[in-house]
């Protein structure tokens, strides 16, 4: 598993020679992939919708710290079809392991290359420290006009620039026009506002202060994704079939791996989220594993097979085996937490009657 | 025992062995790109600051076709009704837009440990023409309030319809009908008003009906108009309502374009 305490964010490089690195194992973008096995022994990857061969997006090196799983690559395919480019089967992702340094086969099937005219790149990495990335969400989530500011932080805010807003306050004290009384501004601290996609701005805040980077990675059960947009954040409940334990967030691609490869400009999505399981089952012997992969997108027509949609929520949950008695536990406790939600909101109209 | 021992030792020095050796995602590589040899360096970044002078590299479709130059003016975005989502397409297409915070006070929230003061900007974003955008923030420092209510304007700016008073001769001045805006309990009536009127209203409302563009027009207010937020949210629903109004002029049939998206989705598609 990987140390809480560190997130792997991955850059794209060109370069012309893929095998000469320090790694075991490539993580690289753009290419004929490199398998771990024979691609005798498995069926070559198709889209479950239009039949047609998948092209690789890249594939990364992920090794854990367990025996069996040491020597670990993670594939992601997607068919560049434009029926298919709305739905979410049309992304899928695939693991690879083995316990000793296994060879490294190339695949000879050239349709699985996603941009011929393009070289390969590989996916360089580079550490970010945990605690100064939750630093840097609370000052997005201070600075950017988000729904998410309403609880008390310490926020440290020494790298923010202010010269262009420190002008126009100068003026506007300055400035020698009536103003009314300032006290008379009301004291509602909740101004929502609607159409404004928070989550959004503080992803797009990220993908400026590291700029160009595709992959971000940690595998952690408690490490959560930056989700591209407000709607139709899901709650991936997937099991592995192995070991029948929830999969947990591995990493995340992001949108701006489409300025590298132009063929990508129709795609819907605005970022893919990659869910697998957290022992790294060896699942009843097969070579090719397939993960849970999850494409976000804001638009209404962007299907995925099999999402369910409750009523009562406007939460979005990927899942196939759900029983009856967890779906109840659910909405209870949405319940609960709407009947607080209340409480807190009689009780603040009670102090607004002093 | 010996054979155990011995069993037991090699098996320790694997693990030992492993941490170090293994680099890639999960264990954190480091920048492999500096060991390898003939390779350029990777742009340094720097310190990181908010926002800053960086390039926009686009996030959604609609930035996309911005930035390539695909899409002329912003008035092709409002007429397809498409949200916008990242404010360097505002920046994009007006250059000279002005800022101007209206309101700016403290604001307080009781917490078990007291109260807890934050500022709170509106600031009102136009051009002076035919746009206006609203926003607001709060935020523990005035500076910062100010900063996110700009990026809240920019994400709701709309565009102002102008019409005559009588007479249509030369460029349009005021209002083109009576339109009304209402926001909790303030009502704000706009009216066209006859050229050379100038903007016959309160303070905070002719602010944004100077930053609008619009030139003469007459006003009435309702309610509680010293609420600030909601008076000034009523006037730019009015605003907003100007191009909901379907005048005689409207009435003749248009043709049905595609959007942007359908549009340049085929010259794309070609470059494959």
């Amino acid at each position: 598993m990987n140390n809480k305490e560190e997130i792997v964010i991955g850059y794209l490089e060109q370069t012309d020679d893929i095998l000469n690195i320090d790694d075991e194992l490539p993580s690289y973008a753009n290419g004929l992939p490199y398998f771990l096995e024979n691609e005798d022994k498995f069926e070559s990857i198709k889209c479950q919708q239009c039949g047609n061969q998948m092209k690789m997006l890249l594939q990364i090196y992920a090794p854990l710290n367990k025996k069996h799983a040491s020597f670990r690559e993670i594939y992601v395919f997607l068919c560049l079809n434009e029926q298919c480019s709305k739905n979410n089967s049309s992304v899928r992702v695939f693991r690879m392991q083995s316990q000793q340094k296994p060879q490294l086969l190339q695949s000879k099937n050239k349709e699985y290359i996603l941009s011929p005219q393009n070289k390969s790149f590989i996916i360089d990495t580079e550490i970010i420290n945990a605690k100064e990335n939750n630093n840097e969400l609370q000052v997005a989530e201070e600075l950017l006009p988000t729904n998410f500011d309403d609880e008390d932080k310490d926020v440290d805010l020494k790298n923010v620039k202010f010269d262009n807003e420190n002008k126009i306050y100068e003026n506007y004290l300055k400035s020698t026009e009536e103003k009314e009384d300032i006290n008379e501004l009301d004291g509602l601290e909740k101004d929502q506002q609607n159409n404004i996609d928070g989550c959004f701005l503080i992803y797009q805040h990220f993908l400026t202060q590291y700029p160009n980077h595709i992959v971000r990675y940690c595998f952690d059960s408690q490490s959560k994704p930056l989700w591209f947009s407000d709607k139709k954040q899901p709650q991936i409940e997937s099991k592995c079939p192995h070991c029948k334990k929830n999969k947990i967030f591995e990493f995340q691609i992001n949108n701006s791996i489409l300025t590298y490869f132009p063929e990508l400009y129709n795609l819907e999505w605005g970022a893919l989220y990659i869910y697998s399981c957290p022992s790294s089952c060896q699942v009843g012997g097969q070579i090719l594993i397939e993960e849970t992969i999850y494409a976000h997108s804001d638009e209404q027509e962007f299907i995925s097979p099999n999402l369910k949609v409750d009523p009562n929520t406007k939460l979005v949950s990927i899942n196939t085996n759900k029983s009856n008695k967890q779906k109840q536990q659910i909405q209870q406790q949405q319940q609960q937490q709407q009947q607080i939600q209340q409480k807190i909101d009689e009780k603040d109209e009670e102090d607004d009657d002093w | 025992m010996a054979e155990q021992e011995q069993q037991q030792a090699p098996a320790v020095e694997q693990e030992q062995a492993a941490p170090v050796e293994k680099k890639g995602f999960g264990r954190g590589g480091r920048g492999q790109r500096e060991r390898r040899e003939g390779g350029a360096p990777r742009q340094n970044r720097g310190p990181r600051r908010f926002g800053g002078e960086q390039e926009w590299t686009p996030l959604t479709k609609l930035g996309r076709l911005v930035k390539a130059g695909k899409i002329k003016s912003l008035e092709t975005i409002f007429q397809f009704s498409i949200p916008i989502k990242e404010y360097q397409i505002v920046d994009h297409f007006l250059k000279n837009l002005k800022e101007e915070p209206l309101a700016l006070g403290p604001v307080q929230k009781q917490t078990c440990a007291g109260q807890r003061t934050r500022f709170k900007a509106y600031v009102v974003v136009g051009d002076n023409h035919q746009h206006i955008g609203l926003g607001w923030k709060s935020a523990k420092e005035v500076q910062g309030a100010i900063k996110g209510a700009v990026i809240n304007a920019k994400l709701n700016l709309i565009p102002v319809r102008k019409g005559y008073w009588g007479n249509k001769i030369a460029q349009p001045h005021t209002v083109p009908c009576k339109v009304t805006g209402k926001e909790g309990s303030v009502r704000v009536r706009l009216v066209p008003a006859p050229r050379g009127t100038g903007i016959v209203a309160a303070i905070t409302s002719k602010k944004v009906l100077q930053m609008a563009g619009i030139q003469d027009c007459y006003t009435q207010s309702k309610g509680s108009t010293r609420t600030r937020s909601n008076f000034l949210k009523a006037t730019f629903h009015a605003l907003k309502e100007t191009y909901n109004f379907l005048t005689p002029d409207l009435w003749g049939h248009t043709k049905l374009e595609s959007t942007p998206f359908q549009e340049h989705s085929e010259y794309l598609a070609a470059l494959k």
